[in-house]
């Protein structure tokens, strides 16, 4: 038989087609071979044992379900959890890149304490017994109540740092997560009394008129919102939602919005409430909703009527007066529609008033607790950790004032305070999955603030801004590594229970924060020993957990399809559990990824809403834009332009990055590189003005300048942004991280230092939305 | 290679752009799967990183009317490819199921097909593949990583069709629907991509296909694209 030469090719292509997929090419590199530092980028062999582990994400607070692939004891993958309800198998760059968390070059490998300035290995022992020590001591001497922890922490971590905290005596717990996650959340414990949150039923929404900063980006559960923009826009029988997007900078959100609607930063409230007077002139409000839930609606609408007449709200919002009439009756006549007014990641540009506003404006039109409007996700019902026990010294500790009059901003209020607000010193400062630092933009003027705390404690798995900073460093695993619980709901406000089970052993000696707190607390003795008896999170968690198995309400995580015929079953009365014995329930939560109740009582009036008149509450949202309840004041300071303080002629706009909020797992450099993309801007801080303003000041694209306000300055890039309104300069605002790998050199977290710490009234955030800079070259 | 009859699958994708949220999932899921390495700021500024999905952004109009289009954009594994026609070497194969490979060993790296791509989706590799400290440990055990000085490009996942028919032979039965799915496809929150088989009328692919919101890239060149998008917006 003869080979033709036709036949020879063939087969070689064949081969050749083969060999291209084929892993054996790992050994079949060119001369040039790999340097050491690629060693280890070899994959494991193939037919190596596989396995997948169900877990739930860490890296932000949205919750997403994932599944980790593992071969031959690495972690090679992660993909979404198809049975888990928030995100229904979609996962966003965060959590895909996941694996590059548990293997990042930054991660703290054991220990260290400051010696000789400088950060040095420690065993766990020695860390703890100073630790300990500290604390002790501070407590005899009864200062406990200057220690202040900042949690970035959920579920029951956060639990186990309130009971800490309690049982030793300090009214210091401090919120830890980037930004000032509590704009609509406050809007609604004002309003309503509930301290949950709003979730907002995007699924059933038909217009939806999103505030501030994007929602796309930057979501109370960014996955759990896109999928319910892809519901709402091609995936339902009831046709596509259209959304309208208000917002000073053309967002990634506001770019797929069917219209931007472009505004001065800082004003959304306002603009709510021209659309609110509209409403009510028109006599379009659900006069039904509010006779039956609204209480003290008339001195609102009094207000409203008074002071937000079009002409006025165009002048302070730069919205036109056309399309202040026109959204008005477009957001009243279409049923069901929802204003978003969460921005509870993003950079704080809408103050509590604002999200009051925004909260208002859906209530008069009957959006609150009902489909497709806000609806107050019910808790899951967990049972509660024992009561514990406290001394005297506790109770002196605990009665202190709390530092920053208890602003939920935690990095801010404790800059404040260390600058000079304080009415006593910060004594011990625990970083409790939390990286102020960096929060606080990682500048010079943040940095001496917190220099002035003594001792400085960072839990972070990460060498982040603060854990450089800290005198102590006690690292927790990374997140794929340990247990933690993640209650949250959907966007249609059914509860949810995700469980994270460690997907590898941990690769350090790390260990679980929570678990290491309960040991120092157990070391202080006295109440705070019995407070904490925990030596295992997981104890803690199936103890919590068993509060589910006694309600028997819901199910484990089960196919979608299987989320109708549970609600039939409960809505009829019946129970639709699919676990047995609690031993039962728990190896099936694990294996699923958790538990959830896909039920939502339209009728639970009671639990909507707790204000003491058991309606909905306009009297705050009056009262702040009304101080002194006479109704004959000039408009609030909501309704009145703030000047430029002179020198900074330009408005400064931060937004948030794509999910770049979570500070959970270090900057990594595939989520890095996308950061920007849709600028082709990345690996660098920019900052953003539109083509007048950059003629105006003799910039070009791409120069280096200056960006600088009363608080602050930072170098940037300058862009040159069609989508940015003339006065406006905007700035990205991520993690944000000292100088440290290649790939890190640059985060854009620096520009919060352009904000300072923001010194608002107590529980305000507004001063964000407020700031001036001035550009120039550098 | 198109002298056999046709056997098998039509591999192709559809990217609705109006569920699209341009989250760039597909863009790190595709890298995590295919042991991109990620680039160097200064690879990045010098417009080499790899990117087998990438977010394409195209900015019209001045302020106040602006639109921004954000469009994810993997290969388009053309039925009548440009690139393939321009490779010296044959290192550049359109399959029995329209993949279009690329076979690293032929390659020489006279990026002709770099070159002669309007999509512009064939990268380089200018450096060896690196990843800082531990990162090398994540690597996909089903793609091998690419050596300095070839040009590589998306391959529709081309190990997963390989797994998903191994596994099918091996229980003696077909490829069944589904069973072979992009990691781009997989990660998407909200189910924007869709990879099926185009001439299976009855796929989710096929049928978007048919929408009249249905379009692909440049379509006049001739290249006969098998990743369709679906327009934004009413229709």
């Amino acid at each position: 038989m003869t080979l033709r030469r036709r036949d020879f090719l063939k087969a070689m292509q064949t081969a050749a087609a083969a060999a291209a997929f084929s892993p054996l090419l790992t050994s079949c590199r060119g001369p040039d071979r790999p340097r050491s530092r690629v060693a280890t980028a070899v994959p494991p062999p193939r037919g190596a044992p596989e396995s997948w582990v169900v877990s739930t994400c860490g890296a932000c607070p949205g919750g997403c379900g994932i599944r980790a692939r593992l071969v031959a004891g690495r972690l090679v993958g992660i993909a979404g959890n198809p049975l888990h309800p928030v995100n229904r198998g979609g996962l966003c760059p965060l959590g895909i890149s996941g694996a590059h968390a548990v293997y990042h070059p930054d991660r703290i490998r054991g220990p260290l304490r400051r010696s000789g300035g400088e950060l040095r290995p420690t065993s766990w022992d020695e860390a703890l017994s100073t630790l300990t020590a500290r604390l002790r001591d501070l407590r005899q001497r009864g200062l406990s109540h200057t220690v202040a922890l900042l949690d970035g922490t959920r579920g029951l971590s956060r639990d186990v740092a309130a009971r800490f905290l309690g049982a030793y005596g300090s009214p210091n717990h401090l919120g830890g997560r980037p930004w000032n996650d509590v704009t609509a959340t406050e809007a609604m414990r004002a309003m309503q009394g509930v301290e949950t949150g709003a979730a907002y039923d995007l699924e059933n929404a038909r217009f939806i008129l999103a505030f501030g900063s994007g929602w796309l980006e930057g979501a109370w559960s960014p996955v759990g919102a896109a999928r319910a923009y892809g519901i709402a826009r091609r995936g339902r029988k009831s046709g596509r939602v259209q959304v309208v997007q208000v917002e000073p900078r053309l967002s990634v959100s506001a770019a797929h919005a069917d219209e931007w609607v472009p505004i001065q930063p800082g004003t959304d409230g306002v603009l709510a409430l021209g659309l609110m007077h509209m409403v009510l002139r028109e006599g379009l409000e659900n006069r039904q909703f509010l006779d039956q839930w609204g209480f003290g609606f008339d001195w609102l609408r009094a207000l409203v009527l008074r002071d937000y007449h079009p002409d006025a709200v165009s002048e302070r919002t730069g919205v036109s007066v056309a399309n202040i009439i026109r959204l008005a009756r477009q957001f009243a006549s279409t049923r069901p529609a929802v204003a978003v007014g969460d921005d509870r990641n993003g950079p704080g540009v809408q103050s509590v008033e604002s999200g009051m506003a925004i909260h208002a404006l859906n209530a008069v039109v009957g959006a609150v607790n009902s489909p497709g409007g806000v609806l107050t996700p019910p808790g899951v019902p967990l049972d509660p950790l024992p009561a514990f026990g406290s001394d005297e010294r506790g109770a002196r500790g605990r009665a202190a004032p709390p530092l920053g009059g208890g602003r939920a901003d935690g990095p801010s209020a404790l800059q404040a305070w260390l600058e000079g607000a304080g009415s006593y010193p910060v004594n011990l400062l625990v970083a409790y999955g939390s990286d102020p630092l960096a929060m606080l933009g990682g500048g010079e003027r943040a940095r001496v603030a917190l220099r002035k705390v003594p001792f400085v404690v960072s839990f972070s798995a990460f060498l982040d801004d603060t854990a450089r900073l800290a005198d102590l460093v006690l690292p927790d695993h990374a997140w794929l590594e340990r247990w933690q619980d993640d209650p949250t709901f959907t966007s249609r406000g059914f509860p949810v229970l995700g469980l994270r089970q460690p997907v590898l052993k941990p690769r350090h000696d790390t260990r679980h924060a929570a678990e290491v707190l309960a040991e120092v607390g157990r070391g202080v003795g006295g109440p705070v020993a019995e407070a904490l008896p925990w030596r295992d999170f997981q104890e803690v968690m199936k103890l919590s957990a068993r509060g589910i198995h006694r309600s028997g309400r819901g199910a484990l995580f089960d196919v979608p399809e299987a989320e109708a015929w549970v609600e039939t079953m409960e809505r009829n009365g019946w129970r639709a559990t699919n676990f047995g014995s609690f031993e039962e329930f728990w190896a099936g939560a694990t294996a699923r990824g958790g538990w959830w109740d896909p039920v939502y009582d339209f009728g639970e009036r009671r639990r909507v809403l707790r204000t003491p008149s058991g309606k909905i509450d306009f009297g705050p949202l009056a009262r702040s834009l009304d101080p002194r309840g006479t109704r004959k004041e000039p408009a609030s300071a909501m309704a009145r332009a703030p000047a430029a303080p002179s020198g900074y002629p330009l408005k400064l706009h931060l937004y948030p990055l794509l999910f770049a909020f979570g500070d959970d797992q270090g900057p990594l450099p595939l989520v890095q590189d996308l950061l920007g993309r849709e600028l082709q801007e990345s690996w660098s801080l920019w900052v953003e003005i539109g083509q007048s303003d950059a003629r105006a000041l003799g910039l070009e694209d791409g120069a280096r300048v200056k960006v600088e306000s009363e608080e602050g300055a930072v170098e940037a890039r300058l862009k040159v942004y069609a989508g940015v309104q003339p006065g406006v300069a905007a700035m990205p605002v991520g993690p944000g991280g000292a100088p440290g790998q290649a790939w890190r050199r640059a985060m854009p977290g620096q520009a919060a230092a352009l904000v300072g710490p923001r010194h608002g009234p107590t529980g305000s955030a507004s001063a964000a939305g407020d700031a001036w800079v001035r550009i120039r070259r550098a | 290679m198109n002298e056999r009859p046709k056997a098998g699958p039509r591999w192709g994708m559809a990217i609705d752009l109006d569920r699209c949220t341009a989250c760039q999932a597909c863009s790190t899921a595709c890298q995590m799967e295919n042991n991109i390495p990620p680039p160097t700021p200064e690879a990045a500024a010098q417009r080499r990183a790899i990117r087998w999905m990438d977010l394409v952004p195209y900015l019209e109009g001045e302020f106040p009317r602006v639109k921004l289009r954000l469009l994810p954009r993997p290969c388009m594994h053309c039925d009548n490819p440009p690139c393939i026609k321009v490779c010296p070497v044959g290192a550049t194969v359109k399959g029995q199921d329209g993949i279009v490979a690329q076979v690293y060993p032929r390659c020489i790296g006279c990026r002709y097909c770099t070159t002669a791509c309007p999509y512009t989706v064939r990268y380089f590799n200018w450096y060896e593949p690196s990843w800082p400290g531990d990162l090398g440990q994540a690597l996909n055990p089903d793609v091998s990583v690419r050596p300095k000085g070839v040009v590589e490009k998306c391959t529709f996942c081309h190990h997963r069709l390989q797994k998903a028919r191994d596994l099918a032979a091996a229980e003696k039965r077909e490829l069944g629907p589904g069973e072979y799915n992009t990691a781009c496809a997989e990660a998407c929150p909200t189910q924007a991509i869709v990879f099926g088989d185009l001439d299976d009328p009855h796929s989710e692919v096929a049928r978007m296909t048919r929408s009249p919101r249905a379009f692909r890239l440049l379509e006049d060149l001739g290249t006969e694209p098998k990743v369709i998008y679906l327009r934004e917006g009413e229709a």
